[in-house]
């Protein structure tokens, strides 16, 4: 810190004095010796200066702000819920036209092995598990806008690729990846 | 719902205090989303609305010195500050004071990204939340004696930083 060498008013007096905390005796006592002493009338000027800069870049980070901001929409691990929602329920909805074109396209007197009811049942597992894994991609690239998500949309990727692997997700996921 | 009507209530000062603590609008708008969700989720032990506001300045101001270990702050440019000051000024300055305005902006962000956290949170209470000693003192747990002195030591702070470089206040 510079030195303030005036020994009548100390630092402390000019700060509470630029704050406009002292009784007004006292306050007008301090102003009288400023006018005279050169040490306290640059400490105080700088006082004032430094505050006024301070608040200017506060106000110009507060005008940055939008207008008005709704708080009230919970998030998911840095997404809106609704957009989150919005995607599964997209995707649910891409899921549930798929399965009724195969069964829409599927003989109707169950003949061979299409009809096997294993494969039926793995079929719905493959469907469900492209699903969750195409749910889980969009949520990852929704994340990836969002600044300092790159390790966490990453950890989401390789997830994706380890878990399901024979999907498209997962393919997109390896290269979103290299 | 009682959480939500405090903190709407309060939204400008906690708006101010994540802006003064140097956190750009975005990063600002995800941490006020947080303290909205661990106000309305949290415990209803606040009696009183008095009580609930300072618990949402305190949890505003830890979460914003949790972004500060994790983000650069105060990172907005000079002349940004500068053209969006002059705009509010009755008169325009002339180019020779916006260039040392722009000079006295850039060394106080300097001071602010060094300065304690524990002289900052204060200052920005202080000064741009209009809370006095005795209500900062009370949302930080500390004696407003306490409050006054970090108070001091980051005005003089400030100060030094414009008289070191030569500044003419």
């Amino acid at each position: 810190m510079n030195e303030h060498s005036c020994r009548i008013v100390s630092k402390e007096d000019l700060v509470a004095y630029a704050d406009g905390e002292l009784p007004q005796s006292e306050s007008e006592r301090i102003a009288e010796h400023i006018a005279t002493c050169p040490d306290c009338k640059a400490l105080s000027q700088a006082l004032e200066r430094s505050l006024q800069v301070t608040q200017a870049i506060w106000r110009t980070g507060e005008a940055q702000w939008p207008k008005a901001h709704s708080f009230d929409k919970v998030r998911w691990n840095g997404l809106r819920l609704k957009e989150a929602v919005a995607v599964a329920a997209g995707v649910l909805l891409l899921l549930g036209v798929g399965a009724i074109w195969r069964l829409l396209s599927e003989p109707s007197e169950p003949t061979g092995k299409i009809a096997d009811e294993a494969k039926i049942a793995e079929l719905r597992f493959k469907i469900a598990e492209s699903g969750h894994a195409a749910q889980l991609l969009a949520a990852a690239e929704l994340l990836s806008r969002y600044p300092g998500s790159k390790s966490s949309v990453e950890e989401r990727y390789r997830h994706i690729v380890e878990t399901y692997p024979d999907t498209a997700a997962a393919a997109k996921a390896k290269l979103k990846m290299q | 719902m009682r959480m939500h009507s405090v903190f709407m209530g309060h939204i400008e000062r906690l708006r101010r205090l994540v802006v003064a603590m140097g956190l750009s609008a975005e990063e600002g708008q995800d941490v006020l989303q947080d303290v909205y969700v661990a106000a309305v989720k949290g415990p209803a032990k606040y009696c009183s609305e008095q009580q609930a506001w300072r618990w949402l300045m305190r949890v505003t101001a830890n979460r914003c010195l949790l972004e500060f270990r994790r983000r650069k702050r105060h990172s907005r440019a000079a002349s940004e500050v500068v053209k969006q000051w002059s705009e509010s000024a009755r008169e325009a300055p002339e180019p020779d004071k916006q260039a040392i305005a722009a000079e006295e902006v850039e060394t106080m962000m300097q001071c602010l990204r060094q300065m304690d956290e524990s002289l900052q949170v204060p200052l920005a209470m202080r000064y741009f939340c209009d809370l006095n000693s005795t209500e900062i003192g009370e949302i930080m747990d500390l004696e407003p004696g306490t409050v006054r002195k970090r108070l001091y030591k980051g005005r003089i702070m400030l100060a030094d930083a414009l008289l070191r470089k030569g500044i003419e206040a």
